[in-house]
C-alpha cells in the first residue's frame, strides 16, 4: 500500500499499565514505524485522572507537530470546567472534535444527561468540529446507536468497534448515516474485519490504534491478514478517515 | 528465515461464528511461511480430552509440521495417574491446560494433583489465560503458578497473556527459571523490549493463537519490535525448539 495510514485513535500521556514508550518522541516514532502519517491524539491524563490538565498537556505536545492532531476530552462530572474546555479549545484547528467516556473511566453512562448537552453545544456552536469517539464496549453499543439517532449533524466513532460485541455494533453502523467502527484492539479476533465489511461496509470502518497503550501491529495485522479487497483496505486504513475529517492531504 | 508458532487450535469454537478448521489453520501457517506450528483440538478442551488428543495425534500423523499438544480438562480429573506419562508416550510434545476457559481456579485441588503428576514426567506445560477476552483480568495466576512451580526442571509456559499481567510475569520470571512466556498478547509497542530488556530473550516464543486470531497482529509486533536480529530469530524458532526438544 502507498499510503501513509491515518490513525484515528491514538493517545498522549501515560496509562496505568507498565509501558515505557509514552513520550511524544516516541509517538512519533512509533508512527514512523507503522508508516502512519497522521493521527488523532486524546489525552490519557486527561481520560484517567485530570480533564483540565490533559487537555492543557495535550494542546501544547500537537502544536508545532503537522502529523498530529487532537480530540478534546471532556468528563461530565464536571460540567461547567467542560464547557468552558470547549470555548477554549474547539477554536483551535489542531482540535478535531471531542473524545467521549462512559462506564468504568467516568462512572456514568455513555448515553448520559452530561453528554448529551455537549452535543447540543457542539451542534449549535462548533458544527465543523462534529466529529466524536467513544470509547464503547460491550452494553454501551446499543446506547451509541440511540444516541447518534438524537444526532443527525453529528459523526459518531464507536472505539473499539464494541469491543467483543462487533457484530451488533456493525449492525448498528449499518442502520445509522452518522456511526463509524474504529477497529483498535489488543484482542484481534477473527474474523473482526470481514464481519465488519460484510454487515456495515468498507466505508464505515476506520483505523485506529490506540497508541502508545497498545501496538499499532494488533488492528493494522487485523486489515493486512482480513480477507477483503485491497481497495477496502485502502478505504479503511487512508479513504475513510480523509472523509470523515474532512482532510484534504495527507 | 524460520518460524514456529507455539499456540494454534483447531476444530470448532462454539462461542462465537469462525472458521477454526484445520483446513483454514493450515492456511493461515502457510501464507504466513510458518515452518511447524503447535496445535491441538478444541474437541479436548470443550467436550472429551482423551477424544480431542486422539484427534490432535491424529492429524500430526499426516502432518509433519503439526506439533502435537495434549490437554486434560481438569473438570474430569480427580488424580487418575499415568495420565501425563501416557501422554508422553503417545507422542505429545507439551500439555496445555485453559483454567479460565473451563471456569476452574488455581486453588483446585483436581490442579494441584495434576501438577504433581507433571512434575514427576517433566513434561513442557502450557497455562493459557486469555482465549476470548470477558470480564476482569485475574491477577495472582501467574504468582500461583509460579509458586506451585518454583522447584520444577521442566518449562512452564504462561501464554496469551496480556500488557495487564507484564509486571506480574516479569517479577516471577526474575525467580523462576523455567517460567516461559508466549507472546500472542504482547500488545504494548515496547512488549518485546521489556521483556527482553530484562535477560529474558530466550523465555519467549513466538505464539499467534491463530486461527482465533489474526496471525498478522503477532507477526507485525515481532517484525517491528525493537530488539537485535539475533534476538528475533530465538524468538521464532530457536527457544521453542529447545524447550520441546524437537
Amino acid at each position: 500500500m502507498n499510503m501513509k495510514i491515518i490513525d484515528v485513535h491514538a493517545h498522549q500521556g501515560k496509562w496505568f499499565i507498565l509501558t515505557e514508550q509514552t513520550g511524544l518522541d516516541d509517538i512519533l516514532a512509533i508512527m514512523r514505524n507503522y508508516e502512519i502519517g497522521t493521527a488523532m491524539l486524546s489525552s490519557s491524563l486527561a481520560i484517567i485522572n485530570d480533564p483540565a490538565a490533559g487537555n492543557r498537556e495535550l494542546a501544547l505536545a500537537v502544536k508545532n507537530q503537522p502529523s498530529l492532531f487532537a480530540y478534546l476530552m471532556l468528563n461530565p462530572n464536571y460540567m461547567d470546567l467542560s464547557l468552558r474546555e470547549m470555548e477554549r479549545y474547539l477554536p483551535d484547528e489542531k482540535f478535531v472534535g471531542l473524545k467521549l467516556y462512559s462506564e468504568g473511566y467516568i462512572a456514568q453512562p455513555l448515553d448520559c444527561a452530561g453528554h448529551y448537552r455537549f452535543l447540543e453545544v457542539l451542534c449549535e456552536k462548533y458544527p465543523r468540529k462534529n466529529v466524536v469517539l467513544f470509547h464503547c464496549w460491550h452494553q454501551s453499543v446499543s446506547r451509541l446507536i440511540a444516541l447518534a439517532r438524537s444526532f443527525p449533524g453529528v459523526k459518531f466513532i464507536m472505539g473499539h468497534m464494541g469491543g467483543t460485541e462487533w457484530v451488533e455494533a456493525a449492525e448498528g453502523a449499518a442502520k445509522s448515516d452518522n456511526v463509524y467502527l474504529e477497529i483498535s484492539s489488543g484482542y484481534p479476533l477473527r474474523p473482526k474485519i470481514e464481519d465488519a465489511v460484510r454487515i456495515a461496509g468498507a466505508e464505515k470502518i476506520l483505523y485506529g490504534s490506540d497508541l502508545p497503550l497498545l501496538d499499532p501491529a494488533s488492528s493494522l495485522g487485523m486489515v493486512l491478514d482480513a480477507e477483503i479487497s485491497e481497495k477496502d483496505k485502502e478505504k479503511i486504513l487512508h479513504g475513510n478517515a480523509m472523509n470523515v475529517f474532512g482532510i484534504t492531504n495527507s | 528465515m524460520k518460524i514456529m508458532d507455539a499456540n494454534t487450535c483447531f476444530g470448532s469454537w462454539p462461542k462465537r461464528n469462525v472458521d477454526v478448521s484445520l483446513d483454514q489453520l493450515k492456511r493461515i501457517m502457510e501464507s504466513h511461511g510458518v515452518d511447524r506450528f503447535v496445535a491441538l483440538s478444541l474437541k479436548g478442551i470443550f467436550y472429551d480430552y482423551e477424544e480431542g488428543n486422539d484427534e490432535t495425534l491424529r492429524q500430526a500423523g499426516k502432518d509433519e509440521r503439526l506439533i502435537p499438544a495434549a490437554t486434560v480438562d481438569l473438570r474430569k480429573y480427580y488424580g487418575q495417574g499415568g495420565v501425563v506419562r501416557q501422554c508422553l508416550e503417545q507422542g505429545f510434545k507439551l500439555i496445555r491446560l485453559f483454567p479460565n476457559l473451563q471456569g476452574w481456579p488455581l486453588n483446585y485441588a483436581p490442579f494441584l494433583r495434576f501438577m504433581d503428576e507433571v512434575a514427576g514426567a517433566g513434561m513442557p506445560l502450557m497455562i493459557t489465560l486469555i482465549v476470548q477476552p470477558a470480564g476482569n483480568h485475574c491477577l495472582g495466576m501467574i504468582t500461583d503458578i509460579a509458586r506451585l512451580t518454583a522447584d520444577w526442571r521442566s518449562p512452564v509456559i504462561i501464554s496469551s497473556f496480556d500488557h495487564f499481567y507484564y509486571p506480574e510475569m516479569l517479577a516471577v520470571m526474575e525467580t523462576n527459571s523455567n517460567i516461559h512466556v508466549d507472546s500472542s498478547l504482547f500488545n504494548t509497542p515496547d512488549s518485546y523490549r521489556l521483556f527482553v530488556a530484562r535477560g529474558h530473550a530466550g523465555r519467549i516464543v513466538f505464539g499467534s493463537n491463530a486461527p482465533m486470531y489474526y496471525f498478522a497482529s503477532a507477526a507485525l509486533s515481532l517484525e517491528k519490535a525493537d530488539i537485535p536480529e539475533k534476538q528475533k530469530k530465538m524468538i521464532r524458532a530457536e527457544n521453542l525448539t529447545r524447550l520441546l526438544r524437537l
